[in-house]
Formats: structure tokens, C-alpha cells, sequence
């Protein structure tokens, strides 16, 4: 890099300190006058029934990296909005963490915290049941990613954006019989298909409900170890000094407690029922788009698939002929050779 | 109760320290440039479809070991792994242990690719890869080293071309799918695959790279770019980060077919350990194995568990079979320091005594 580049780089540098030494000196001040709901101070603590205020130290985060991403070029955006999802997840911890200790002593603060993710995740757990809301709720923080991972699954199998059908839970029985309904008419094998579309978009929902009950379930009880490995902690009269010691104990409880999961029975299930009512869905919704692409003269999947099998049989069959020919040559060349 | 004793303000001061953190290493990643793998000079001396086959060449003289060793790679994730980067180079402590070093570089299947079985993988391309070695060296028979599922490759091509390979080499190689440590495999005994391949055509590498770090989401999605900030300020260590992200996240496609049978016959159902894979129409029976084996196998190995690898040695009929316990994990045996001074070394010893 030149030293032109090097000043720009150092200058640039030296102004996003700057902000940052800016943001936590308005974020002390805000934090003096918490008792109103200004600046960076919000109502947002979704765990505390209690009007005790958050800071919003992620909105700072969010703000620079809005400001600065244009800069950035692949494969640096791509990494970099990783560390920024990391570090905003990171300071969501603190915030938790601090907003739950506000009014208490600090010996307190841990468990408020903890009383508080468990609420969430009783809170979600009641909803996923109710059949609600199967989306990740924000309040996961660090918690969610094994679920985002979940969804992005269902994304590359071509899944993106499936729309929940409401009331599914309580009105499974009429659906049913709605979807068994014979078809009837012209259209009849259309009709067919689209109630079979409908058949495997409710399998999945009922999968993703099953599956993400299960993962809601897991989460109460890495609170639960948590507060066990805590309890051990200071026993021991040690501690988290630290939100980043907080931080690295949490996710270590965490991979325990899923590990464990992952390694049961009921994960293998829950995860191939999953998986599997993805794939009749787009398995289904496959077929359909093959009937509309026939429709329009256009080529299909099915039938691409079918050259190419041709061609790879075909090619199985040269090489190995090819093989032939070179054995023979030699044994020609051999033979000419002893005469 | 000392469990959390963080003052407010502490908490303040370490997430204004993160953000610091993240803007000057904003700055630094920006001056990273382009990541070079695959470092060591090599030429292409085969190509076929998609496959590539180097050989690198040495900078010294040195007598090597006359006969060659081909690297076959696991048909997930790129092969530049073992040459990753000038210091930390399986490729090239090969080299260093006097070995004549080939690899097979499968490139990027797509849809064309579709119907390409483990017989075309293993009796075409391995095949024909190992008889242009034998034709340059003018010999019969060659060294293999096969890693992950190139390693159970390797396996069977070495049962079914006994003629042609005089020592096999496995690295952190499955052969028992069904250790009761093995996540992945735990994972897929209940997906209907047929239906999956079916839908599907081949499987994309974001689906394979989502199951990996689902094995461990929480340090693999989160942790693990926080211990970044860390090393924001080293240029050195943040581009070899970067150079082992580049190389986590290039993952290419899976042929439908071979995908097919690899899950079915070896993860569902194990058929490796038990004699029943079928390829091309030829059973596998890894008791026919009588070449001299060296398997390694990495103790913390989170993808391939030790036992699974292990377990080889109940299960082929050589009586000249030797392991290396190496501890660390799946990607450490390639690319850590450790791994650098002991591995490569071994098996340049092993293969020269062979």
C-alpha cells in the first residue's frame, strides 16, 4: 500500500475512534439520566415486566456499519457483516445484562438476566404451541443461530418465505377434510395437485412447529445448565468478570446442551422430519412448475435429466472402450514386436 | 455471590473497546487484498471433465522416492487445504520427506455432473489418473493417500485395483459410519435420501456447509468471529483467518448420484465394515486390503470421530498396518504448526521405509 493510502487509511481510522469515543461518552451521559426513555435509552426490554429501561447499544453499531458498509467490497463485506452480526449480538448480551441490573445490586444481575431469557423462552415456547408464530424472535440474541441455520436450509432447498396458514393447530381437522375432498371436472388432476401441494405445506408446518418447539425446549434447559455451571462457578469462588468471560461461558453451556440434543433420538426424528416434509413440499411444487413448463413448449428438469443420464452412459461406454483399444494396440504392438 | 461482577460502567467501556475493535479492524481487513492458496509450484499434467491432475515440482534435486504419491481429496471441500499456505503446506512437507507429489483436484461439479456415481469417481477418474502415473513412472504400481472421503475412496479403489497400489495412506478416513459419536451420520439416518437426491439433483455446498457448523453453531457462527477482533491489528494471523474462511466456505456442489450411494450404502447403512458396498457392479471387501495401510486418524475430530477411522484396522486382512494418533482436530492435521512438524514427516519416513 502506498503512504498516501497509509494517511487515508490512518486518518480514516483516527474519525471512526473518534465516533466511537464520541458514542460511549453521549452513552455515559444517557446512562446518568436513565430514569426517562431518551436517547440511547429505550423501552425495549421484552423480558422485564418491570419498567426498567435498556440501552440501545446495538442501534450505534447498526448506525456505523450502515455508514461505512459501501466501502467495504466482497469477500471483506461479507466477513465483516459477519463480525458486525457477532459483535451486535456480543453487545445485546451487555445490554440485557446491564438494563437487568439497573436497579439491582450486582450480585443480582445474572439472575435477572437468566429469570429473563427463561420468561422468553417460556413465552416463545407458549406461542410456538399455540401455533402463532413459528419466526425466530429477535430476543434470541446469540441464542438463534442453529435456528437461522434451520431457515437458511429451508431457503437453498427453495422454501424462502413459505406463508404460515393461520390457525392450523385448531382447525387441522377441517383442513383435512377440505384437502380430501375429491377433485372434480376438467381440471380434476390440477385440483389433485395443488390439495397435494397444500397436504405437504401443512406437513412441513406441523415439522417446523415439532422442530422448533423442540429447539425452544433446548433453550430452557441451557438456562437451566447455565445457572447450574454459575452455581458451580462460585462455589468454587470464581466468576465471569468480564461480559466477554459471560459471554464465552454461555456459548460453551450452550454447545453442551446441544451437543447433547443433537447426539438423542428425538433430535434424529425431529431433524429427518423436517428435512424430509421440506423436500415432498418442493418435491411437489416441482412437479406442478413441470406441468406449467410443459404447457408453455419449454424444457424440464426431468427431461435434462434424462440426456444427461444418456450422455454419462455413453461416456461410461467410450472410456471404456478406449480402455479397449489401448490393450489391444498393445498386445498388436506386442505381438508385432515378437514377430 | 461472586458470579457476575461486572460494574455498568465496565460493561460500557468493553463494548465501546468492541466497537473500537471492529473499526480498525474494518482497515486492516480492507488492506488484505487477494488470498493466494494452493502456494506450491505445480503444473497440470492431466485434465479430464472438470478434474485437474497436478504434479508439483520440487525446487531441490534431492533423490525422491521413486514411486509417486497421489493425493486424493474428498469430493467436499476444495483440495488446496493440504497447500494452503507457504508454512503451513501438507503438499509440501510431502515434498520435504522426499515423496514425488501428485493430487487430484475434483473442481466444481454442476448439473452436468449429475449422474457421475462413486464407479465413475473411483474406476474412471481415479483409475485413469493412476495409470498415467504408472505409464510416466514406468511402474505398476503407485502410493495412494486418501483424505476424508477421499480416504474411503482410496479404500476402495485399493480392494478393487489391488495391481496398482503398493501403499495406501488414510487420513482421518471414515470406515465405521455408525460410532456412537458420529453427529453426522446420527443426523441422517432418518432423511429420506432417495427423496432428497430426487428433489434436489445435486446437493448445493451451503447445504453441506449449513449441517457442518450446525455440529457446533454457537462457536462456529458466533464465538469464533469474536476471537477475530482479537487478532483485528495482526495483518498476518487476519489473513490467514481470512484464507481459512475463503477455504471453509468453498464448497462444491455434490454429484446427485454419487451423493446418492455414499449417504445410503456408507452413513445409513454402513455397508463398508460389513463387505456389502457395490461399485461398478464389484463387491468391496476390505479384508482383500493386504498392502502395507498407515492410518491417521486426529483425536479431536469433531467430523470424522477417531473411532470411526479406528476401526479400520479390525477390518482389513494387512499384516502390515500402522496408525498415527494426531491430537488436534479434522483441518488442524493439515494445517496447524504441530501438524506441520510430525505428520507430512511421518509419512515421507513411513512410505520411504515402504
Amino acid at each position: 500500500m502506498s503512504s498516501a493510502n497509509n494517511d487515508w487509511s490512518g486518518d480514516w481510522v483516527k474519525t471512526q475512534q473518534h465516533f466511537w469515543d464520541s458514542w460511549a461518552n453521549m452513552a455515559r451521559q444517557t446512562s446518568a439520566g436513565a430514569g426517562s426513555p431518551a436517547g440511547m435509552f429505550t423501552a425495549n426490554n421484552v423480558f422485564s415486566p418491570n419498567s426498567v429501561f435498556t440501552p440501545d447499544w446495538t442501534q450505534g453499531l447498526e448506525q456505523w456499519w450502515r455508514a461505512v458498509s459501501p466501502q467495504a467490497s466482497n469477500p471483506v463485506e461479507e466477513m465483516f457483516q459477519r463480525l458486525v452480526d457477532v459483535g451486535k449480538n456480543f453487545t445485546k448480551l451487555a445490554e440485557q445484562g446491564y438494563g437487568a441490573g439497573q436497579p439491582l445490586d450486582q450480585g443480582q444481575v445474572v439472575k435477572s438476566w437468566l429469570d429473563n431469557m427463561q420468561s422468553g423462552f417460556d413465552s416463545w415456547i407458549k406461542q410456538i404451541s399455540a401455533g402463532n408464530s413459528a419466526a425466530i424472535p429477535d430476543w434470541m440474541g446469540v441464542h438463534k443461530t442453529s435456528m437461522e441455520l434451520l431457515d437458511s436450509f429451508a431457503n437453498q432447498a427453495g422454501l424462502g418465505n413459505i406463508p404460515d396458514i393461520p390457525g392450523l393447530d385448531k382447525g387441522k381437522l377441517e383442513w383435512d377434510r377440505l384437502l380430501n375432498t375429491p377433485a372434480l371436472g376438467q381440471w380434476r388432476e390440477h385440483q389433485q395437485q395443488l390439495q397435494s401441494i397444500a397436504q405437504r405445506l401443512i406437513e412441513y408446518q406441523e415439522a417446523d412447529q415439532v422442530y422448533k418447539l423442540a429447539f425452544a425446549h433446548m433453550g430452557v434447559r441451557s438456562i437451566e445448565a447455565l445457572r447450574q455451571r454459575l452455581a458451580e462457578i462460585t462455589g468454587k469462588g470464581e466468576g465471569a468478570a468480564s461480559v466477554r468471560e459471560f459471554y464465552d461461558l454461555w456459548v460453551a453451556v450452550n454447545e453442551e446442551v446441544y451437543g447433547e440434543f443433537a447426539m438423542t433420538d428425538e433430535y434424529q426424528v425431529i431433524h429427518g422430519d423436517y428435512v424430509n416434509s421440506i423436500m415432498a413440499l418442493r418435491k411437489e411444487s416441482n412437479m406442478f412448475n413441470e406441468k406449467l413448463y410443459k404447457a408453455a413448449n419449454l424444457p424440464t428438469r426431468s427431461e435434462v435429466n434424462v440426456i444427461h443420464q444418456r450422455l454419462q452412459q455413453q461416456r461410461r461406454e467410450n472410456n471404456q472402450l478406449k480402455a479397449d483399444i489401448k490393450r489391444l494396440s498393445k498386445q498388436l504392438a506386442s505381438l508385432k514386436s515378437g514377430a | 455471590m461472586r458470579q457476575f461482577q461486572i460494574d455498568p460502567e465496565e460493561m460500557l467501556n468493553e463494548v465501546s473497546s468492541l466497537n473500537k475493535k471492529i473499526t480498525e479492524g474494518f482497515g486492516n481487513l480492507m488492506d488484505v487484498g487477494e488470498i493466494s492458496s494452493g502456494v506450491t509450484p505445480h503444473e497440470t499434467i492431466y485434465e479430464e471433465d472438470k478434474l485437474r491432475l497436478f504434479h508439483y515440482q520440487s525446487a531441490d534435486t534431492e533423490q525422491k522416492n521413486s514411486v509417486p504419491l497421489l493425493i486424493v481429496y474428498a469430493l467436499v471441500n476444495r483440495p488446496y487445504m493440504a497447500d494452503i499456505q507457504e508454512n503451513r503446506s501438507t503438499v509440501k512437507g510431502l515434498m520435504d520427506a522426499g515423496q514425488d507429489v501428485y493430487l487430484i483436484d475434483w473442481g466444481y461439479a454442476d448439473e452436468a455432473d449429475h449422474y457421475l456415481t462413486m464407479d465413475d469417481y473411483i474406476n474412471g477418474y481415479i483409475d485413469r489418473c493412476v495409470d498415467i502415473l504408472r505409464e510416466r513412472h514406468n511402474i505398476e504400481k503407485v502410493n495412494l493417500l486418501g483424505i476424508c472421503q477421499g480416504g474411503t475412496f482410496s479404500l476402495c479403489y485399493s480392494a478393487m485395483h489391488p495391481d496398482k497400489v503398493r501403499n495406501l495412506v488414510t487420513m482421518v478416513t471414515p470406515v465405521d459410519f455408525h460410532t456412537p459419536d458420529n453427529m453426522l451420520s446420527h443426523w441422517v439416518q432418518n432423511i429420506d435420501i432417495d427423496l432428497l437426491v430426487d428433489t434436489l439433483g445435486n446437493i448445493s455446498g451451503d447445504m453441506l456447509n449449513s449441517t457442518f457448523l450446525n455440529m457446533k453453531p454457537y462457536e462456529l457462527m458466533g464465538q469464533k468471529y469474536l476471537g477475530v477482533l482479537d487478532i483485528l491489528d495482526r495483518p498476518d494471523a487476519l489473513e490467514s483467518f481470512m484464507r481459512m474462511e475463503q477455504w471453509i466456505f468453498d464448497s462444491p456442489d455434490q454429484a446427485a448420484e454419487t451423493f446418492r450411494q455414499f449417504i445410503k450404502d456408507f452413513f445409513q447403512d454402513n455397508k463398508l465394515i460389513r463387505g456389502e458396498v457395490e461399485i461398478g457392479g464389484q463387491g468391496i471387501d476390505l479384508a482383500s486390503l493386504t498392502l502395507p495401510i498407515l492410518n491417521i486418524y486426529a483425536e479431536q475430530d469433531h467430523l470424522v470421530p477417531p473411532a470411526a477411522s479406528k476401526a479400520l484396522k479390525q477390518y482389513v486382512g494387512s499384516d502390515d498396518y500402522s496408525e498415527i494418533s494426531f491430537p488436534g482436530g479434522h483441518i488442524g492435521i493439515y494445517v496447524s504448526g504441530k501438524a506441520q512438524k510430525m505428520i507430512p514427516p511421518e509419512i515421507g519416513s513411513w512410505l520411504s521405509a515402504h
